[in-house]
């Protein structure tokens, strides 16, 4: 670095440390940005998800379709293979699963009366719901994550993994079938909805315009009153030896309305089950296997790739994409202050009265800009890496695997510094062509757009590395990154992308030292 | 020692086709003087001292500044100049100090050479007080004061100074004159654009009137007012009123 360029880094370096905005932007944003993702709109959408799933939802349905849904309900509860619910419940491995204890307690709750009749059955559920949904929703119906699921897992015997599966199913159908199905149900009488009725038929849904109380079903469903409307009109009782027969339940909804989706899928996952039961019963009563439903079967655990390869193949992109993001913001300020700004503060004429050349100028400015884009991005890195570490909550973070041992990191990490570069020569070209730091806004905001296609390219499903994404700029760190993450390690591509990005690099700088010798530029007025 | 001559700058203008900023200017300022480059706003000024300042080429002719060409070795003559405008700003961030110390390293002064003249600086313009305090919170004469130091960092031999006064009080603005009438007395050479005809009388050795990029008078004021009368507007009115000839 000749004297020039270091005196104009220098200088260059402690005006943008003093300066908050870039140190914001460089420092700050890349810092927080992620941790805050992570943390912030993660556990806003699961707490939204977990507030739905556990939500009591009212549904309208007249004295003849509760019951009939009930005993649906408690039948398919009864078909369904409660004992070995128990069973496992029973051994100290389940108790592990949901947490401490839970469902062992509430399966020891069970009264007698509960397993024959079924407004005692519904009687019991709700009172187990009430101590159990909790534990119930965060552990079974949220993505099955388990306290203990990674020492469950360091001991992958294929017994061990096939009582996890069955376990898994029977904690699922449990759930699905008495909490969601009946616990969070709340049922009420159509003719007691107390929303008025406004709607004129003309301007009801089809579906509903043909109900006697559609306008008001349909009132209540949009103020929230209620949340869908049952009906049920077939007798579903020994539906398993009238073997011809289908029956039908209704249920009206409205899919933009979150709970009242939400209703639908509970009650859709009841009459699943129950109608699954109903005909296996059925199989059984024809002196059939339970092979005679399923006739071929794809064998499971065929999936050759490992944890790691699946966990990277699905987040892999997010880091590229969080790094390019963080260059272009470490960039766009400083290359705006560092050329417009200069302009705007008539002190771009003295330093050109210097006895430095305007290279050494452009490359002292160039220098700083490539640094704190360099420094933001690998910021943004490493808090990326910490808040995985040590933010995500560990019931996520067990089911995410993933081995990336230094010399993958280093080379990773290395990938930010042609695009650094890149940004730091554009963006410097375009700022010192702004007659001021609005004009340079205006020429540079754009461009973050036209960033995110490449920087996505990691995220792009069926998008596969090859020599010509390799020699794309930007495509190519942001598809070479991911790559790198599920360990296939190609040192062509990692050449080929290098080579390509600092040439086009180097053709930004080119033109940013050109425009810094055009009097026209420096001159613009 | 400035001297130019023949200097034509032409520019290309979408619309307007070729514009010739400054047309065949030819004059000489010597050490130990004032000369000042009179004219209207938009006569030219500022365009032929950027080219002598080497901020700009020059289309044709020639300009030297003590024997430097100012189209051929830039470097040189810039280490010769001291440059300074009324609208020249400073870093908001820096202090008067670093602002010193990064313009005299720009002109490869070394370290100690460069303390001891910013104390030295600091002294003669009465910027012991504020040297610390970023530029930002400074007021306008202190902040004219710091321009003033920095422009004179490296100790040029040559002072150019475009406008200087333009925008000033008459507080700030009398920094300035002081600052011109020591560099007179130091026997450096001076030059100066201006359109206030009070200045020149009050600062000025010599003087060339500037109209439509072209030079219409060079001389002593005495030589002037001998020539088109004493009251200095007037004739400068009827000079630049008059046709280009």
């Amino acid at each position: 670095m000749t004297h020039g360029i270091r005196t104009v880094f220098l200088k260059e370096l402690i005006d943008t440390l003093r300066d908050r905005k870039t140190l914001i932007f460089m420092l700050l944003v890349p810092t927080l940005l992620t941790p805050g993702l992570i943390f912030g709109i993660g556990s806003i959408a699961i707490n939204i998800l977990k507030q739905n799933a556990l939500s009591p939802v009212v549904i309208a349905a007249d004295e003849r379709t509760q019951q009939l849904y009930r005993q649906m309900v408690f039948d398919e509860f009864l078909r369904s293979d409660v004992g070995k619910i128990l069973k496992y419940t029973r051994s100290p491995l389940v108790a592990y699963f949901v947490g401490p204890g839970a469902l062992n307690d509430m399966m020891k709750t069970v009264p007698p009366m509960a397993l024959r009749d079924p407004v005692e059955f519904e009687k019991w559920t709700r009172a187990m719901t009430a101590n159990a949904k909790e534990t119930l929703v965060g552990d079974v119906q949220l993505g099955g994550a388990y306290d203990t699921i990674s020492e469950f897992h360091a001991n992958q015997s294929p017994a061990n993994q096939d009582m996890m599966n069955r376990m898994g199913v029977a904690l699922f159908d449990f759930y699905a079938l008495t909490v969601r199905g009946l616990g969070l149900v709340d049922f009420v009488d159509p003719s007691r909805i107390s929303t008025d009725a406004k709607y004129a038929v003309k301007d009801l849904p089809f579906a509903l315009s043909q109900q006697a109380d559609g306008a008001k079903i349909y009132g209540a469903i949009q103020s929230r009153e209620i949340q869908g409307f049952m009906i049920i009109n077939n007798d579903l009782s020994s539906l398993a030896e009238r073997k011809d027969q289908t029956a039908e339940v209704i249920f009206y909804y409205d899919s933009t309305i979150a709970l009242s989706n939400e209703a639908n899928s509970r009650v859709h996952g009841v009459v699943d089950r129950a109608s699954m039961g109903i005909v296996k019963e059925r199989v059984q009563n024809q002196k059939l296997t339970p092979n005679f439903l399923t006739a071929v079967e794809m064998r499971k655990g065929t999936n050759l790739a490992s944890r790691s390869q699946i966990t990277m193949e699905a987040l892999g992109g997010l880091l590229p994409y969080l790094f390019l993001t963080f260059a272009f913001l470490g960039a766009i300020y400083p290359a705006i202050d560092l050329g417009a700004g200069e302009k705007e503060r008539n002190t771009l004429e003295t330093l050109l009265l210097s006895p430095v050349t305007r290279t050494e100028i452009a490359l002292g400015k160039f220098a700083l800009i490539f640094s704190s884009s360099l420094v933001a991005a690998l910021l943004g890195v490493l808090s990326m890496s910490l808040s995985f570490v040590y933010l995500v909550p560990k019931s996520v973070a067990d089911q995410l695997e993933f081995h990336v041992d230094l010399m993958t990191g280093i080379s990773v990490a290395m990938l930010a510094i042609p695009p650094a570069a890149a940004f730091a020569g554009l963006f410097l070209a375009v700022s010192i062509f702004a007659r001021s730091f609005k004009e340079a806004q205006n020429y540079l905001s754009p461009m973050g757009l036209a960033l995110i296609l490449p920087a996505m390219a990691g995220m792009i499903p069926g998008l596969e590395m090859g020599w010509i994404e390799a020699a794309i700029p930007l495509v190519n760190v942001s598809m070479l990154s991911k790559e790198f993450l599920k360990g296939n390690i190609h040192w062509g591509y990692y050449a080929m992308t290098f080579g390509s990005c600092f040439a086009f690099a180097a053709v930004c700088l080119s033109y940013c030292i050109f425009q810094f010798r055009r009097e026209e530029v420096l001159f613009r007025s | 020692m400035i001297e130019v001559e023949n200097l034509t700058k032409s520019f290309r203008d979408r619309r307007k086709g070729i514009l010739h900023a400054v047309k065949g200017v030819t004059f000489a300022s010597k050490p130990g003087e004032v000369f000042g480059l009179l004219g209207p706003n938009g006569a030219g000024k500022t365009t032929a001292l950027r080219i002598i300042s080497t901020a700009l080429k020059p289309t044709e002719g020639r300009g030297t500044v003590m024997g430097f060409d100012c189209a051929r070795e830039p470097e040189k003559v810039r280490q010769s100049i001291g440059f300074l405008a009324a609208n020249t700003g400073l870093y908001g961030r820096l202090t008067p100090r670093e602002t010193l110390r990064y313009f005299g390293s720009l002109f490869g002064m070394g370290h100690r050479q460069l303390d001891s003249r910013i104390e030295e600086l600091a002294f003669a313009f009465a910027m012991t007080d504020f040297l610390d305090r970023p530029c930002d919170k400074l007021s306008t004469g202190m902040k004219q004061k710091v321009n003033i130091a920095r422009s004179v960092i490296h100790s040029p031999e040559a002072m150019i100074l475009d406008e200087p006064t333009t925008g000033l009080d008459v507080l700030t603005s009398r920094h300035i004159v002081e600052f011109v009438r020591k560099c007179r007395n130091d026997q450096k050479t001076v030059l100066l654009s201006t359109h206030i005809m009070s200045e020149v009388k009050r600062l000025c050795d010599r003087v060339g009137i500037i109209h439509q990029g072209q030079l219409r008078f060079v001389g002593t004021l005495t030589e002037f007012e001998a020539a088109h009368g004493s009251d200095l507007e007037e004739a400068f009115i009827n000079i630049v009123g008059g046709p280009v000839p």
